[in-house]
This record gives C-alpha cells, structure tokens and sequence, in this order.
C-alpha cells in the first residue's frame, strides 16, 4: 500500500520515534446502491454473509486509510501509531468510516 | 517469555438449546399470555358492563350520533317505514320492562343488505334487504325482538368492551415488539374479536324474543320465518353474497333455527301480514 | 390468513437455509481457525522486547445477515424477554471470521503476531422496521514477527 508503517499500539516496536507530529485522519461516508440492497433483501431472508455490503466496507476504510496516510506523509511522516477505527451510520442508507491515529517519525 | 495461543474448546459463548426448541417455548409461552390476556379482559368487561348506565352509552354515541342523522337521512316514503318499524319495536318492548334509560331507536336504512343489527346506545339497525325477505310481521317481529335482546342484555357494550381491552392490549404488545411479525399474528386474532356476539349471547337473545312474542301475539309461530328464507338465499349466489355480511355477525343460525323452531307450541297459529309499503320492489 | 401462510413459509425457508448456512460456515471457520492457528492474537498492547522485525496493522471484516427465522425468533423473545439464543450464533460467528480475516490479512503481510487486538461490531440496520438486519464485525491489531 504505502511505505508507511501503521500500528495501533504506541510503539513501532524496535524503532526509536524522533518526533511526535500530532493527530491524522481519514473518513469517508458511503452509501451502497439499490442493487446490492435487493441481494441483502434475499439474503436476510436465508442468512449468511453480505459479501457486497463486506466488500463496501472493506473499500471504504481502504479510502479512509489512504486519506489518513495522505495526510502523513504530507507532514513528513514516516509511521502513523495508535490508530482506531470508527464505525457510524449517518441514516439508515450512509455510512461514515473514520480512522484516526498519531503521525510520527521514526529514525 | 512465550507468546502462543491454546485451543479453547467450543460452545462456550452459544446455548446449546435447540432453536427449534426454545421457539415453541416462546410460541406456547405468548400464546398462554395472549389467552390469559384475553380471558381476563372477557371477565372484566362481563362484570363491568352491567354496572354501566345507558347514559354512559348514549354519552359514548352522542359523538357519532349527528352523522349517523345524515347517513339514515331518509326519503318520505322510507320514513313511512321506519316509523312502522319505531311502533312495532314500541309495541314488543311494552311486554318488558325495560331497564331504567334504555330507549330503544329503529334506525331504517335502505340498501338491499340482508341484516339487522343491534348496536350501542339503544340503536337497532334493519336494512331494506332483510325487510324484502319476509312477509308476515312475526317473521320480522321475531327479528327486532331478538336485537331487543341484545340490547337489554348489553352485549353491543359488551362485545365493544372486550374489544377495546383485547385491541389495547394487543397494541401494547406489538408496540414492545421490534418486528411487524407481532402484529401480523395479532391483527388476525383481533378482527374475528371485533364486535361479534357470542353464541351463548345470540341464545340468550333468541329466548328473550320468543317470550316477548309470546306475550304480543300469544303464540310463536312464525319466528322461524327469517331463518328459512335465509336458508333459501343462500342456495344462490345473488343472495348469499348479500348474506355475507349476516354470516359474519351470526354465525351457528342452523342450530339456532332448530332450537327456536322446538318452542314453537302453535304452528299452525294465523301469521300477521307484511304491509306492502315495507318491499322495495311491492311499492 | 394469507400473512400468516407467508410468515410460516418464510420461516420455514429461512430456518431450512439459514441453519444449512450456519453449520457450513462454522465448520469453515473451525477447518481455517486450524491453518491460520499459527498466527496468533493478544489483546495486550505491549510488544515483546527486545523486537527487530516488521510491524503493520492487519484488519479484517465482515457483515453478515440475519435469516427470517432468527428474526421471527428474536421478535418473540422481545415479548418475553432473557437470552436471544438466535443472535448469539450470530455475533460469535460474525467476530470469529472478522479475525480470522485479521489473521489471513497479517500472513499475506508475512506476520505471525498480532498484537492489541481490537473489535468493532456494528448493526446495520439500527433496528429499523423492514430493514436490512445485518451485523458488521471489524477486527484489527498490530501485527509482528515471531522470526525477525
């Protein structure tokens, strides 16, 4: 993906952090498209995996992540550390993909 | 130090009851609620109701009343009618003492519909379908008699009380329930409640117009006269879909046919006569 | 009547396909549970010392819906109340192939550790009436080396 080295703890274990350059974040809302909600129809009546609704998710916290990342390497970042995620439905359709996290730099 | 992960064994964090199982508990366990439920509404209204003065049905009414007014709104010689229909109910209640405050209304209303039906307020419903169905005032005394029955004996309060208590607590059901799925299955249950008179109500009434007849005409004979001409009506198709209505409201009229026509002491008694101006096709 | 036969039909539907559904995918999760047992998962956050070798988050998802009769279930045990055996299965299933995923997701990054594990589940509906019924499981930690 990016040469960016991405935890969620508070280290990048055996590498020494020289500076702390504050938060960054991505987000992104989505909302799926009325096909997919005809095929989740059927399967809420049979059960099992959403794959289409799994693989949205999956796209949108790559977007998310990708902005966060954006985000670092425009502050000369070389590693983003403690980073979470947040999930949060907007309407009944929408839904926002938040990632967040501590942009450092390692030596 | 180690770092490893274990097997840990399965089942821990699901139950092991078969689904299948724990729903028929759910199913049976809602099911005795909903009757307890019912039951216990059904007690409450049949103690309830005979403490309640006709004023408080009449107050009940008073909202609806005006429209009705409009509604029953009738051409001149349809108020001929319905004046006939007034004194003959007059005339059969006078066998009775009627309870303090009920006052008896003949509401006549001119559809070709195969019913007559006692309401709240001291109201009784006759629509012209049922009027072409008979041709000796017995016949159709019998009739408002037997919604004279219903009347005295308070079941159109009766039949609205339960219904309410059932629908309220129906309703509270379904409220708490987060699927449509409560509501399906109650509404059912709730439309066959809905103001319908049980059988042991409809027997009572029949006794209790039998022996206002009695009294009237000395003899019962030709209280059977509806019963027949329905049973005639609904060998075809044009008759029995203006029954329809009659079939929903009464159910069980063979046995009830049979019961009435053992009283009857008389047959061959002389029948009074329908007026002519009562048929819509005789006019 | 006619709701109460589609309601019928659709519950016997759902439990014939959902449990079929059910039990196929357990038995995939305890076969993969098997080939992924070599990487494994802390939730604490702090990492073996001294420690030389990569390190990247690994995150895994996914959603999964819930069958007509597991709704039907869950709606009558809103009436009476206690344990929703139903759902259960359903979140248990739903987190064991979120980290599963996690665990293939840090392979693929040639990583056998993952540490301060964390879970997200989220319902998609929100509980509203005629809705999709789904629930989302995020899986995600930080994934290192055993060999550096």
């Amino acid at each position: 993906m990016t040469d960016i080295i991405i935890t969620n703890i508070e280290v990048v274990p055996g590498r020494t952090i020289t500076q702390h350059l504050g938060m960054v974040q991505g987000n992104t809302v989505r909302t799926k498209h009325a096909g997919r909600d005809i095929m989740a129809g059927f399967k809420n009546l049979v059960g099992g995996e959403l794959i289409g609704y799994t693989e949205l998710l999956t796209e949108s916290r790559e977007e998310a992540t990708q902005r966060m990342v954006a985000q670092a390497q425009a502050i000369g970042a070389n590693a983003i550390l403690n980073v979470r995620f947040s999930t949060s439905s907007i309407t009944s359709g929408a839904a926002e993909l938040f990632v967040y996290g501590t942009a450092v730099v390692l030596e | 130090m180690r770092y490893h992960n274990p097997k840990i064994p399965e089942g821990i964090n699901i139950s092991s009851t078969h689904p299948l199982a724990d729903f028929a508990w759910m199913l049976t366990g809602i099911a005795l609620g909903l009757l307890a439920l019912v039951v216990s509404a059904h007690l409450l209204a049949a103690w309830l109701v005979p403490q309640l003065p006709f004023q408080f049905e009449q107050k009940i009414l008073r909202t609806v009343e005006p429209v009705w007014e409009i509604q029953t709104k009738l051409a001149s010689a349809d108020e001929k009618k319905a004046d006939y229909l007034q004194k003959l109910a007059n005339r059969l209640a006078q066998q009775d003492t009627l309870p303090e405050g009920l006052v008896v209304k003949v509401r006549y209303i001119n559809t070709p519909k195969i019913n007559a039906f006692a309401t709240l307020g001291g109201n009784i419903l006759i629509h012209q379908g049922l009027l072409d169905n008979l041709h000796t005032e017995n016949g159709l005394a019998m009739v408002i008699a037997h919604e004279l029955g219903h009347l005295v004996h308070r079941d159109p309060l009766l039949a609205t009380g339960r219904a309410t208590v059932s629908l309220a607590a129906i309703a509270l059901i379904s409220g708490f329930s987060e699927t449509r799925v409560a509501e399906n299955l109650f509404s059912l249950s709730a439309q066959s409640l809905l103001l319908s008179f049980s059988r042991q109500q409809e027997r009572r009434a029949d006794q209790y117009a039998l022996n206002l007849l009695n009294g009237y005409y000395g003899h019962t004979a030709g209280a059977t006269e509806f019963f027949e001409s329905v049973e005639t009506l609904a060998d075809n198709t044009r008759g029995y879909n203006q029954l329809l209505e009659f079939f929903d409201t009464h159910p069980n009229r063979g046995a009830r046919m049979d019961t009435i026509a053992a009283t009857i002491s008389d047959p061959t008694a002389p029948l009074v006569p329908l007026p002519d101006f009562l048929s819509s096709t005789r006019r | 009547m006619f709701e109460v036969i589609t309601l019928l039909t659709l519950t016997v539907i759902g439990y014939i396909f959902g449990s079929l559904n059910e039990r196929r995918h357990f038995r995939s999760i305890l076969e993969r549970e098997e080939t992924l047992r070599g990487v494994s998962t802390f939730t604490t956050r702090i990492p073996p010392q001294p420690y030389s070798g990569a390190s990247h988050l690994a995150t895994g998802n996914v959603v999964i819906s819930i069958d007509y009769f597991k709704k039907i279930s869950a709606g009558l045990r809103s009436l009476v109340g206690g344990r929703v055996n139903a759902y259960e299965s359903l979140v248990e299933r739903a987190r064991r192939e979120a980290v599963l995923r996690m665990k293939a997701d840090a392979q693929r990054q040639g990583l056998d550790m993952i540490f301060n594990v964390k879970l997200e589940t989220a319902s998609i509906t929100k509980g509203a009436k005629g809705q999709i019924g789904a629930v989302e499981v995020l899986a995600y930690g930080t994934g290192l080396s055993r060999t550096p």
